[in-house]
């Protein structure tokens, strides 16, 4: 008898997901954020393939880790922070290093004379990646400054404050008022 | 008038227009990463029957032990446990405080990632480095001299010399004497039909040495050095990807040694891969003999004069500073570190985790580092991922000298 007992607890436990979540749900939940991640990879990464790779190996490592994501209402921020990291975990490999730096994005080839566009667009290449991410987050996908403090693990304040100080190295004279 | 936030979207939008079309992305995205999700159903199934297995073993000899009145208790290998996560709310403020010489292991700290840290191969000492938060940081093995993308900088923080004139960030390997570094030039793509690599020798401020003309800088391929060891007078220069061949040349003449070409896998099209023993007198060929979604990996060790002096059911990642040890491991797959002479296992992580891209040798000596991603690990998206660190020995009998998690 506890040896029957024990066969099928064993059989129960491993036949549901730890997390209590099925595929349907999860995709439910993350499906929508797929979009948003592979352009937050490109913007990272500069190249279409690395991205899509990335942001498929964060889809999986979100599978894993949902059991983190404590409130669900969180979870664009959350699966951004797993691409971002996922991004930086290439961005560090030796063959990354050595053949694709030197591909990211490069601003756009001055066509219509507008220099003052051109400079923002030189002054965001040459940002620290996770200001530019920071940027890209709040500019380009919309996140309230909550998520993304809540996405690189910080107060709101302290994102604000970066975002801030982004934006002053792309434009020194810059009034906070003016965001 | 247009504000900052609207130009700074604007050039977004213009970097995005050049990743095309992304609408079929997302079904196709989910659906691969779910097939390669976490342990498969049969996979389930034989793990089910595993654990039941054991556990029936285990309730009879405690059965058999209680009826025969067997008094003696059994002593039962326990698994290498998951390292605590270090939880500290404020950063280390203490400045490490070993001699200059003393090789450490650096690490992000887990609550600033704007500081450096570093710690004993002991793990007894460990305070924050005069780094601030410098970008990009490659050390070299003792972790004595630091590459940022700008300039060399001492362990102190001092700036000693700027990086070469070209050289948009570090892309050297430090060499086994800690002070000088081997790199391939040119450091960027030249032309469609790239151009000849050169290694070369060098110090920080210093003056390159051409030691010889191996391989080739060109888009299709990655040209980097493996190893570099002025105590054994020889580099390894990996060309991966197009023509997959390495060579092994001597530091002082730029002889080479001996050359292989290795490849490109047709069945999995994938390339395979080469790791050199910082000294270059060991080089590890991994050859994927499975699919891309299930690999079975082998490695062939090449000794000294290119001859094969070992084989290892695995991924080879990285060797001990002597080459005796090496780390074995792929995503997904169980990790160790193993004797490879005679196979021996010293050491196993624990289920669930597998190597997180990241392993040191200790400068002299014979312990190995090696970083396992662990999936209770959080992530966030400002700092670099944590790792469980596990430091270990050669002593099989003991061999974690001692572990944390930290963001490496």
């Amino acid at each position: 008898m506890p040896v029957l007992g024990v066969l099928t607890y064993v059989a129960q436990a491993l036949s549901v997901d730890s997390t209590g979540l099925d595929e349907a749900t999860f995709e439910v939940l993350i499906g929508p954020l797929v979009e948003p991640g592979l352009r937050l990879a490109y913007s990272m990464l500069g190249n279409r393939e690395d991205a899509e790779d990335a942001t498929q190996e964060a889809v999986t490592r979100a599978w894993r880790r949902i059991s983190q994501l404590k409130d669900r209402r969180h979870v664009r921020p959350w699966f951004l922070a797993v691409v971002a990291n996922q991004c930086r975990n290439v961005r560090r490999t030796r063959w990354f290093r050595t053949l694709r730096v030197g591909e990211l994005p490069r601003p756009a080839h001055p066509v219509d004379g507008v220099m003052e566009r051109i400079d923002v667009e030189r002054a965001l290449a040459r940002l620290p990646m996770a200001d530019r991410q920071a940027l890209f987050m709040r500019f380009y996908l919309d996140l309230t400054v909550e998520e993304v403090a809540l996405a690189f693990g910080i107060s709101p304040a302290a994102a604000k404050g970066r975002i801030y100080r982004a934006c002053r190295r792309l434009r020194p004279d810059l009034l906070e008022e003016d965001l | 008038m247009k504000t900052l936030r609207d130009e700074v979207r604007g050039a977004f939008d213009r970097e995005q227009a050049r990743l095309g079309d992304v609408s079929e992305a997302r079904h196709r995205l989910v659906r691969s990463a779910l097939a390669n999700r976490d342990v498969p159903a049969s996979r389930r199934l034989q793990w089910a029957a595993a654990i039941a297995a054991v556990l029936i073993a285990a309730i009879v000899i405690v059965t058999l032990a209680l009826v025969r009145g067997v008094g003696h208790s059994q002593v039962i290998p326990a698994g290498t446990p998951p390292p605590e996560p270090s939880v500290s709310p404020t950063p280390l403020g203490n400045e490490i405080s070993v001699a200059d010489t003393t090789p450490l292991i650096l690490y992000y700290d887990p609550a600033s990632f704007n500081q450096i840290d570093g710690v004993t191969w002991n793990g007894t000492e460990s305070g924050k480095l005069g780094l601030g938060g410098a970008n990009g940081v490659v050390s070299n093995p003792a972790g004595t001299m630091y590459a940022t993308v700008s300039d060399y900088r001492n362990r102190a923080g001092k700036v000693v010399a700027p990086l070469e004139p070209g050289a948009k960030y570090f892309q050297g390997t430090w060499a086994d004497d800690e002070l000088h570094y081997c790199q391939i030039v040119p450091f960027n793509l030249v032309g469609p039909d790239g151009a000849v690599a050169t290694l070369q020798l060098n110090t920080p401020g210093g003056t390159a040495r051409n030691v010889a003309g191996v391989g080739k800088v060109y888009k299709q391929a990655a040209t980097y050095v493996a190893a570099c060891s002025l105590q054994a007078d020889r580099a390894v220069v990996i060309q991966l990807g197009g023509v997959s061949q390495y060579w092994v040349v001597e530091l002082s003449s730029g002889r080479v040694l001996w050359t292989r070409n290795f490849g490109f896998n047709t069945s999995t099209r994938q390339y395979e891969l080469a790791v050199a023993s910082r000294d270059g007198k060991y080089i590890a060929e991994v050859h994927n003999s499975g699919t891309i979604e299930k690999p079975t990996f082998e490695s062939t060790i090449y000794g000294f004069n290119g001859s094969v002096v070992g084989h290892v059911s695995g991924a080879i990642q990285a060797f001990s500073w002597d080459g005796s040890l090496a780390v074995v491991g792929a995503k997904e797959a169980q990790l160790s570190v193993v004797r490879w002479r005679d196979a021996t296992v010293i050491w196993s992580a624990p289920q669930g985790v597998w190597y997180g891209g990241w392993a040191r040798p200790e400068p002299g000596g014979s312990r190995v580092a090696v970083g396992a991603f662990n999936p209770a690990n959080s992530v966030s998206a400002s700092g670099p991922e944590p790792l469980d660190v596990y430091v270990l020995s050669a002593d099989g009998a003991a061999p974690v000298v001692w572990s944390k998690t930290y963001p490496i």
